[in-house]
């Protein structure tokens, strides 16, 4: 009787962690690439690297950060903290056209997904060869490393940065 | 836009289907996903530099770059799909355009209306802020969103050269002319001005800057504006309006006093070393 007992005590245990894995929020980056953080904090060390749409799962959420939360990565592995402001509880459709168009209608997971202002659209637009983006491609290829970021930010006497609404 | 390509639009509406997306759509026109505005924002830059010099010179594109991507970080959205970037426009016109997403262009000539570190943050906290409240974005025509849901509904796979591709690209061109017009011909609406105003005070002030600055540097802009000129002069509120407005915010209630920084020399030394001569 006692085993039949512990076996039962064992499943329930068992059956609580499967239903707490599954309660674990989901989301989805909204940003091109974001890093992610050993600390809360825009200046913390950077583990590693999500890319657009890569869906995580969140592990901590604390009451005391209201722009961070601590996730783990789609590869399982990458663990540490992303703004919430890279973050968004949809998941987002990578490709786009009239499947999308009305899955994301009536389920309204993805806003304008078949709206499609892509890179196809970029490449047909720049095609007509009126518009030259030589400019816009250099300026985007300025890069602040976070290293430049800190000692700015440091030596200059500014406050620490907390991101987002504060 | 094609007119047609509205038409059209307009007469596939009756579609219950397409009735049932442009309805989710125009719910969601207010959240145009971040890729999405990354693509118009490029676009848009694109536009503006076809008729302006980059001024490229090394130390002032650093310096605008490392500052404005702090102020960004104190900014209410600090990361956007392709980040911020800065460039300075080599022409003496005062003017900035923040094309959405975070690619923001300032010219020589407003750099001028500052003269510390404090006066240029107040310029990019103010870009920064039309970007977080997605000004550019707001300056689409209604219209544009029903001729888009339409063109995704023909777009189908988008292979290059394909008509439902080309319709689309042509909805996205005019909402690129819809937002180009506004940012160099009627400027924004002087509320939304006048919220990008507030909102950078709060940025400066969150950074650790005495927002004081910015009423500073709108001082400086009042004496250097000219009046006629199709810079500021056309697309903004004039400075005073928007002096008034700050100083209100300065002295109203609830302003913490903000106490001079220890380092306050070392930002005016890399403030004078990488714009001391633009």
């Amino acid at each position: 009787m006692r085993i039949v007992r512990l076996c039962i005590a064992a499943c329930l245990v068992m059956a609580a962690g499967v239903v707490f894995a599954a309660d674990q929020k989901q989301m989805s980056v909204t940003v091109k690439e974001t890093p992610v953080r050993a600390t809360a904090s825009f200046l913390g060390k950077i583990l590693g690297t999500l890319n657009y749409a890569d869906r995580v799962t969140v592990l901590d959420q604390p009451a005391s950060s209201k722009s961070w939360v601590k996730v783990r990565g789609p590869d399982g592995k990458l663990q540490g903290w992303v703004s919430l402001l890279a973050l968004q509880d949809k998941t987002i459709v990578l490709t786009s056209g009239s499947e999308n168009v009305a899955q994301g209608a009536s389920t309204g997971e993805v806003a304008l997904a078949g709206k499609g202002f892509n890179e196809s659209v970029e490449k047909e637009y720049k095609s007509e060869g009126k518009v030259d983006y030589t400019w816009v491609d250099r300026m985007q290829q300025i890069v602040v490393s976070p290293d430049q970021l800190a000692a700015f930010i440091n030596q200059g006497g500014l406050s620490t940065p907390e991101g987002g609404a504060q | 836009m094609g007119g047609g390509v509205l038409g059209t639009a307009m007469n596939v509406a009756s579609n219950p289907a397409v009735q049932q997306t442009v309805q989710a759509v125009q719910t969601a026109s207010q959240e145009i996903t971040p890729e999405q505005e990354y693509y118009i924002g490029r676009a848009v830059a694109a536009n503006i530099l076809a008729t302006r010099k980059a001024y490229s010179e090394q130390a002032a594109t650093d310096y605008i770059n490392v500052l404005g991507r702090s102020l960004s970080l104190y900014s209410d959205r600090p990361e956007t799909f392709g980040g911020y970037h800065f460039l300075i426009m080599d022409s003496d016109e005062i003017n900035a355009f923040a094309a959405p997403g975070g690619l923001i262009l300032v010219s020589r000539g407003l750099l001028r209306c500052a003269d510390s570190e404090e006066t240029v943050a107040a310029i990019l906290a103010h870009e920064i802020s039309h970007v977080v409240l997605k000004h550019g974005l707001k300056a689409i025509s209604n219209a544009r969103w029903t001729a888009a849901v339409e063109a995704g509904v023909n777009a189908g796979v988008q292979v290059a050269g394909s008509p439902g591709l080309q319709q689309l690209t042509g909805v996205f061109k005019d909402s690129i002319n819809d937002i180009t017009n506004t940012l160099v011909n009627s400027g924004y609406s002087r509320a939304q001005e006048l919220e990008a105003d507030q909102m950078a005070l709060v940025i400066m002030r969150r950074a650790g800057y005495d927002p004081h600055a910015f009423y500073e540097m709108l001082f400086g802009m009042k004496g250097r504006l000219k009046p006629g000129g199709l810079d500021f002069a056309k697309t903004h509120p004039a400075p005073q309006v928007r002096m008034t407005a700050v100083e209100k915010t300065l002295s109203g209630p609830g302003q913490p006093a903000v106490s001079a920084s220890s380092a306050e020399n070392v930002r005016q030394a890399r403030y004078k070393a990488a714009l001391g001569a633009i």
